[in-house]
């Protein structure tokens, strides 16, 4: 079939993905979308397509693909052993495709995740504006579910555009700098031992999901645990629950959280967290909300020069 | 005095409303149509927003929210529904209604009695799709949440804990006391907006039999 993609192997968990589902957490739907969006941004970039595309996205371990079409595709984020019919291409870089080629995604090597784009847009129907997947609803994807063996993917203005590369400057590496930044949160001065919270590392517990990240190994107690009133919670916001295991919210989190929150991670540290290994460890660094400000401007200017892209679109 | 808080880099809650309706805030806030709020969301006595730090900086929006909400003398809203919702409370579907009896120390026939005769307000909608917060419970059937959630708790259930009782839209996972269920598919995923019942309006429960649940 022209003009589509088959799934010949989907991998441990593959989704398509956008940022399109603004405004629906008033009704208790998360914006859903990749939990690293800076990988998912760059990867539309390489194939000329806005920041709010699809992708899929691939965790741990990738699909195999036929493609039927003429085209581009890219893949960024975590580094990943990928190979096109049976040879080794890069991440980070545009790819030229022909009918019938194989693609072949197998581990994901220093981070989880991984993002796959194509220079066409998925003939899919939107669901709350857009085509992330939210399986608890299913809705999104292509039956509200992730990709699964023989699914087949139609895409429409399929484009070929100019070969492109990401430029060594926004390309990094999720096994070396393992520091968080995050701002204090508003139940930050139930911390008991502040101390232990910003000294010991915490590790990444295998038990992580979409919804949220769950730290192990540095157990906080908070030094009065009377219940308190829910609140709105979004991406990055760090919880503590009873157990006193801090969980980390992500992209198909709740819109409201009764759980104390001590701090909230910098939006632009989100992406970095969400490629840390199960097992590996991190550790968190307070900054102000002026700082994290200054580094979030810092990046904008940095897409907007280097790459043209418009962080505030 | 309406006081303005960040939380983290892309949140600001606004707190303090005095008389002021969260609902009437709320439908205030999204008619300006802002371009840099990503999701407004509307609690007991706050109100939440979501929005683009890349848009704007926390510091300049609660700034700029300031200005909008001085001075201005806001009505609350009064385009309040009231909603009848029937309810099944055959043990079959309610699955807690004999612990709900027996923690409570009332005869099951009076705990259907003192759900069922009230109306209760819509708190908050949301935190799971289509989640509806009702309250306030009758103070004889103020139970703490269950110790061990359960992890499927079928669509249209109706459960109490603490002063409110809630309805779950979808199936999922949960913690509260079921004391009943609806026929009604009040959560659909195919329509904007997915649910109608909006904060602040009433819900009235008429009890159903077990045949007129399965007729509907």
């Amino acid at each position: 079939m022209n003009n589509t993609i088959e799934i010949l192997r989907a991998g441990i968990y593959s989704s398509i993905q956008d940022l399109r589902r603004v405004g629906f957490k008033k009704y208790g739907i998360p914006k859903s979308g990749p939990m690293d969006e800076y990988s998912h941004i760059l990867t539309n970039w390489l194939l000329n397509k806005d920041i709010y595309s699809e992708t899929i996205e691939i965790t741990h371990y990738g699909p195999k693909i036929r493609i039927n079409f003429k085209g581009n595709i890219a893949i960024f984020g975590s580094n990943c052993d990928a190979q096109l019919n049976n040879k080794k291409i890069k991440i980070g870089v545009s790819i030229k495709v022909k009918n019938g080629d194989i693609l072949d995604i197998k581990k994901c090597i220093d981070g989880n995740r991984a993002y796959l784009g194509f220079s066409g847009e998925m003939k899919l129907k939107k669901v709350f504006k857009s085509l992330s997947t939210y399986e608890k609803i299913r809705i999104g994807g292509i039956s509200g579910t992730k990709l699964n063996k023989n699914d087949t993917i139609y895409f429409q203005n399929i484009k070929n555009p100019k070969i492109k590369n990401i430029p060594s400057s926004f390309i990094k590496r999720y096994d070396q700098n393992n520091i968080i930044r995050i701002i204090k949160g508003m139940h930050f001065n139930k911390v008991d031992n502040k101390k232990k919270l910003l000294n010991n590392d915490f590790n990444i517990s295998p038990n992580s999901d979409r919804m949220g990240l769950r730290l192990t190994n540095n157990s906080i107690k908070l030094n009065c645990n009377d219940e308190i009133e829910s609140t709105v919670v979004t991406k990055g916001t760090i919880q503590i629950p009873r157990d006193g295991n801090p969980i980390i919210l992500m992209s198909d989190s709740q819109s409201t959280g009764g759980y104390p929150i001590i701090g909230n991670i910098c939006k632009t540290d989100i992406s970095k967290i969400s490629q840390i290994k199960p097992n590996k460890r991190i550790r968190f660094k307070i900054v102000s909300l002026s700082e994290s400000n200054r580094v979030l401007q810092y990046e904008r200017k940095k897409f907007e020069s280097k790459l043209g892209i418009d962080l505030s679109a | 005095m309406i006081k303005i808080v960040p939380s983290g880099d892309s949140i600001i809650i606004i707190n303090n409303l005095n008389n002021l309706k969260t609902s009437t805030l709320t439908d205030y806030l999204e008619k300006l149509e802002l371009n840099e709020i990503e999701d407004i969301i509307s609690l007991k006595s706050s109100v939440g927003i979501l929005f683009n730090p890349h848009k704007i900086s926390s510091s300049d929006f609660i700034k700029k929210t300031k200005n909008l909400l001085s001075n201005k003398n806001f009505t609350n809203n009064n385009k309040i529904k009231t909603w009848e919702i029937p309810i099944c409370y055959d043990k079959d579907f309610a699955i807690d209604l004999y612990e709900i009896s027996t923690k409570c120390k009332i005869d099951v026939d009076q705990v259907i009695k003192k759900h069922n005769n009230k109306t209760y307000e819509v708190d908050i909608v949301g935190f799971l799709p289509g989640f509806l917060y009702l309250g306030k419970l009758d103070d004889s059937l103020h139970i703490p949440r269950k110790n061990n959630p359960r992890t499927h708790i079928p669509e249209g259930s109706i459960g109490i804990a603490g002063n409110q009782t809630g309805i779950y839209n979808i199936e999922s996972p949960g913690g509260w006391n079921i004391i009943g269920r609806t026929p009604l598919r009040l959560f659909d995923k195919l329509k904007n907006p997915p649910i109608k019942i909006k904060q602040g309006d009433k819900i009235i429960f008429k009890e159903i039999t077990k045949e007129e649940f399965y007729n509907y």
